[in-house]
């Protein structure tokens, strides 16, 4: 009997049908199918290409996201899962996460991807109010947005995701608090709370910091709608497992989860990332690039990207993304991976440092919630 | 007068800053063809990268040269070269000791100025022979009538005949030389007399010990002759005499007149001390040529390893730069803040950024240097007296009957329409105007009685952004004066961070207070909490300021797995914080240290 490695999928599809206010993700509108559909092809050679270098490795979570991967027209979509089952060896009962838009979504595409397999969604809702949705530059209105996962229920969608965003120029805490108990009120197994970053070259940016005409919302206005609307979800009865996302217990996403638990991860599509047999690397992000790739049949691999980081910066790895996670870091498993002692590595006095912030426990190292709000000064003390 | 003195001229260039001196000093060199033009740097002289930066010369350098004239005759000329700034006023009057004559260099464009002077009257206080030469005569703004006008009214020195020479485009050198051999007096003295030689520089060198630069004034001296340093009554054993030109070149002896180097198995140059007499120990001169002195620190402050630099290389740099500097010094000290440091003890305020700049570059530590401070001269209600150059051992007030502060008279040359301004900004910091002279109609002179402990601090920056650069500045010590000074202490979060402590005087506590709280607001980064900045004189707050908290500092989103980037991000903010220094629950970052001692236009 030969052993198997877990490995996460990750699949991106960097098409929008317009840019959003905030996003400085890898995207790009799109206006036609032509190029999705293209796209798609290009996807399932890369797979292709993939199909030697898993051998070992059967894939426990697929993760579709974007961009909008609802925008893929239903037979590239189809394709795209019929080449990732046909290359990866994927488990039953594996997590197969599409994440959808409100706008771009119908009834038929949610019947499709149950057919497909597909049995969670991750729905960009954002917010349940106009005024937030139309700063934030989203297609969809609260209404759609609400019908949309009525629809998802009734297709039979038994495990679903809702993403919020909260910290919005305008947005006050009263009609975030108002957003979260709506998104309560619809019972997803998941939801996912972001704070916004106002990020540089993004429309939302230069509207606040060039234009001043809108307001940032101060920071500490931002805290209170991060721990109120945590306070909700925890009296609603989720699990807040890791910094920005909530559950149902066992409905926490195992595909995120992978990110923060030091596990496999092999990214595809354009500027997907990869934390794949010891090596961390991202495809191209210039689809000249990765187009030219995918033609010589090649994995479409920045090479410039490909980092071997040496123990110690893998320790520090494990150390900051664990910390992300509510449990936290529990020191015994970090010294059956490196074989020492956390605190041999790190010095114990950042605990004093960051009293209040970071405790240990039962052998679990792990940030409180007052340090979630400044996880990055604490986690940066283990880089 | 011996035959081959009369074929020697012993001079040194003086000028102020960007007068020019160092390029005047490049052409002649050039064209008497010592170096050639592809082996010339530019600058031969300044030859630190430091220096050549600042297009300053610290480090003196001499160089013998020689010159066919068209008299027909050869002539040896011996360059010595001055350092360039006020903190080294001693150094230049040795140098100058060495001399017959001194070419001084102003700037056709600038006139005469503050330094210039200072260093004219030093050339004049050793009846040296002063020959002006105008330079930069290429640039249009060129005034040299009015310039020599200004020479002859100011100085009182014939200017009419002046050489006018571009050093930069190597104009009128030739003339000027002509010039030297006529002008300057050949050297005198005796080589059958007991050996009487100067010390006007030295080096270490790791081969030879010290080097030391002298101009023999009677005798001669020979390798294997046991000298002996006058003032300082040590014997040595001369192991090598030579000549530079420009490097070393041995020689079988140096003879009055002469001027070259003389290494004798000196372990450090604080031994073969500037301005001490060399004599023979078999036949010693009856008297030391006049003038020596022993130079004081007048500017202290402390060094300390910053974080994550080792103390040892700190101390290791120090002791390097100190086998070289006979007026810089050092001791350990310790600070609550800063732990295991050094106090340092300087010339001037130039001395001390030197010395922490070349800490930085060519040792490449990292270090942080404290508020600088003058010594103050404390009585104590016993009548003893104790004198204080760390605030943090100024005895306890209940002990101290008076505090007395070092006092300079300062020379403050500039444009006229500039005087209200240099009148306040003096005025500020306490001068008092002795008088003013006008030196043309648009020059003005200014006399001020200042403490030192207000020139030290920003008082140069001010003058120069005041004037837009074209004020300059001379001072030298005067005296101690009784004066009410105060120490005052900086709290960050309510701990007492005693590396911030300054001595100052009580009418400026208040605005002094109130500025270093501001400076440390602006550099102090936002903490977990708020982090009030306070400014006390014993127990009393005067000043206060408060960093407030930051509430966040979370990356919400994941990446979509892009370990890399957040990995960068964290690194980013972990570099930031290595240049912090941690004073109780508060970090501090290293520059704090620099900000509050800037001058601020605005303030």
């Amino acid at each position: 009997m030969t052993t198997t490695n877990d490995l996460g999928l990750y699949v991106h599809v960097p098409f929008c049908r317009g840019k959003c206010s905030y996003c400085d993700f890898l995207s790009f509108a799109c206006q036609n199918d032509q190029l999705l559909k293209e796209y798609a092809r290009a996807l399932a050679v890369e797979m292709r290409t993939r199909r030697q270098d898993v051998e070992g490795y059967s894939v426990d979570s697929v993760f579709i996201g974007g961009g909008t991967p609802s925008l893929m027209p239903i037979e590239s979509f189809q394709l795209l899962m019929r080449e990732v089952r046909d290359n990866f060896h994927v488990e039953e009962g594996a997590e197969i996460t599409v994440e959808v838009n409100p706008a771009s979504l119908t009834r038929e595409k949610l019947e499709m991807y149950r057919e497909c397999g597909i049995n969670r969604l991750s729905i960009g809702v954002q917010s349940f109010d106009n005024r937030t949705l139309r700063i934030l530059g989203r297609l969809h209105d609260k209404n759609e947005a609400f019908n949309m996962i009525q629809t998802a229920r009734k297709a039979g969608f038994d495990n679903i995701n809702i993403d919020l965003i909260f910290g919005v120029p305008t947005q006050t805490l009263k009609n975030w608090i108002d957003t979260v108990r709506q998104g309560i009120f619809l019972q997803p197994e998941h939801i996912s709370l972001y704070s916004l970053q106002l990020e540089k070259g993004t429309d939302l940016y230069r509207r606040v910091y060039d234009e001043e005409s809108l307001n940032a919302v101060p920071e500490i206005v931002d805290r209170e709608m991060y721990h109120d609307a945590v306070t909700l979800l925890k009296g609603a009865g989720y699990h807040h497992y890791e910094i920005s996302n909530a559950a149902l217990p066992g409905y926490e996403s195992r595909h995120n989860t992978k990110y923060w638990s030091y596990q496999e991860y092999l990214g595809l599509g354009l500027g997907a990332s990869s934390f794949f047999r010891g090596q961390r690397f991202k495809n191209h992000e210039k689809m000249s690039r990765y187009i030219k790739a995918i033609k010589e049949n090649k994995p479409p691999v920045d090479e410039d990207s490909i980092e071997k980081y040496t123990e110690r910066e893998e320790m520090g790895i494990y150390v900051f993304t664990g910390l992300r996670k509510a449990e936290g870091v529990n020191l015994k498993e970090f010294r059956d991976r490196f074989g020492v002692d956390l605190f041999t590595v790190y010095d114990p006095a950042i605990l004093r440092r960051h009293k209040g912030m970071i405790n240990l426990y039962d052998d679990q190292l792990y940030l409180t919630e007052a340090g979630m709000d400044v996880s990055n000064r604490i986690m940066a003390e283990f880089v | 007068m011996n035959d081959y003195q009369e074929y020697i001229r012993n001079f040194s260039i003086i000028a102020h800053i960007d007068h020019g001196k160092s390029t005047l000093a490049d052409r002649i060199i050039e064209k008497t063809g010592l170096v050639s033009q592809r082996e010339m740097r530019e600058q031969f002289l300044d030859n630190m990268d430091l220096e050549r930066e600042r297009g300053i010369t610290i480090k003196l350098q001499t160089t013998r040269l020689l010159f066919h004239s068209k008299d027909g005759n050869d002539y040896v000329f011996n360059l010595i070269d001055t350092p360039g700034h006020v903190d080294f006023t001693y150094e230049v009057s040795r140098s100058l000791a060495a001399c017959e004559g001194a070419v001084l260099v102003v700037d056709a464009t600038q006139g005469v100025e503050a330094q210039t002077l200072a260093n004219v009257y030093l050339a004049m206080d050793e009846d040296l022979e002063i020959m002006p030469v105008l330079n930069k005569i290429d640039l249009p703004s060129a005034r040299p009538d009015e310039v020599k006008a200004e020479i002859e009214e100011v100085i009182g020195v014939e200017a009419e005949d002046a050489p006018m020479v571009s050093a930069k485009e190597g104009t009128g050198i030739e003339e000027l030389l002509e010039e030297i051999v006529k002008k300057i007096p050949a050297p005198k003295g005796d080589e059958k007399d007991r050996l009487k030689a100067l010390i006007f520089d030295s080096y270490y060198d790791n081969y030879k010990g010290v080097v030391i630069y002298s101009r023999i004034f009677d005798g001669a001296v020979t390798k294997g002759d046991m000298i002996r340093l006058m003032n300082s009554g040590k014997n040595y054993e001369v192991t090598e005499v030579g000549m530079y030109s420009p490097g070393p070149v041995e020689c079988d002896r140096l003879r009055a007149g002469e001027v070259g180097y003389i290494c004798a198995s000196i372990k450090q140059v604080a031994d073969a001390r500037v301005g001490d007499t060399i004599t023979l120990a078999s036949d010693p001169a009856d008297e030391p040529l006049p003038g020596y002195k022993k130079v004081q620190s007048m500017v202290y402050c402390g060094i300390y390893p910053a974080e994550g630099e080792k103390y040892e290389n700190v101390k290791d740099a120090l002791e390097k730069l100190q086998v070289n500097d006979a007026a810089f010094h050092f001791e350990p000290e310790t600070s609550t803040a800063l732990g295991f440091g050094f106090r340092c003890g300087f010339l001037g305020l130039l001395h001390m950024e030197i010395i922490v700049e070349r800490l930085e570059r060519e040792f490449d530590l990292a270090v942080i240097t404290t508020s600088p401070s003058v010594i103050y001269k404390v009585v104590l209600t016993d009548g003893s007296v104790k004198m204080v150059q760390n605030p943090s051992n100024l005895p306890d007030p209940v002990m101290i009957d008076h505090i007395e502060e070092p006092m300079v008279k300062a020379d403050i040359m500039v444009p006229k329409d500039y005087v209200g301004s240099i009148m306040e900004i003096c005025q500020e910091r306490r001068g008092k105007l002795l008088n003013m002279e006008y030196i043309t109609e648009n020059r003005v002179n200014l006399h001020y009685d200042m403490p030192l402990n207000e020139v030290i601090y920003d008082f140069f920056d001010a003058l120069k952004s005041k004037t837009r650069g074209y004020g300059s500045l001379d001072y030298e010590f005067s005296r101690y004066e009784p004066s009410k000074v105060v120490k005052m202490d900086i709290l960050l979060n309510k701990d007492l961070v005693d590396a911030f402590s300054m001595i100052v005087h009580e009418s400026k506590a208040y605005s002094r207070g109130r500025f270093v709280c501001a400076k440390l607001k602006e550099v102090i980064p936002m903490h977990q909490f708020e982090v009030p900045i306070q400014a006390s004189i014993g127990q009393k707050i005067i000043a206060r300021e408060t960093v407030r908290a930051y509430r966040k500092d979370v990356i919400a989103k994941c990446y979509g797995g892009d370990i890399s980037r957040k990995k960068k991000l964290l690194e980013k903010q972990k570099e930031g914080k290595k240049r912090m220094r941690q004073f109780g629950t508060v970090e501090v970052p290293q520059e704090a240290f620099t900000a509050v001692l800037k001058y601020d236009d605005n303030k």
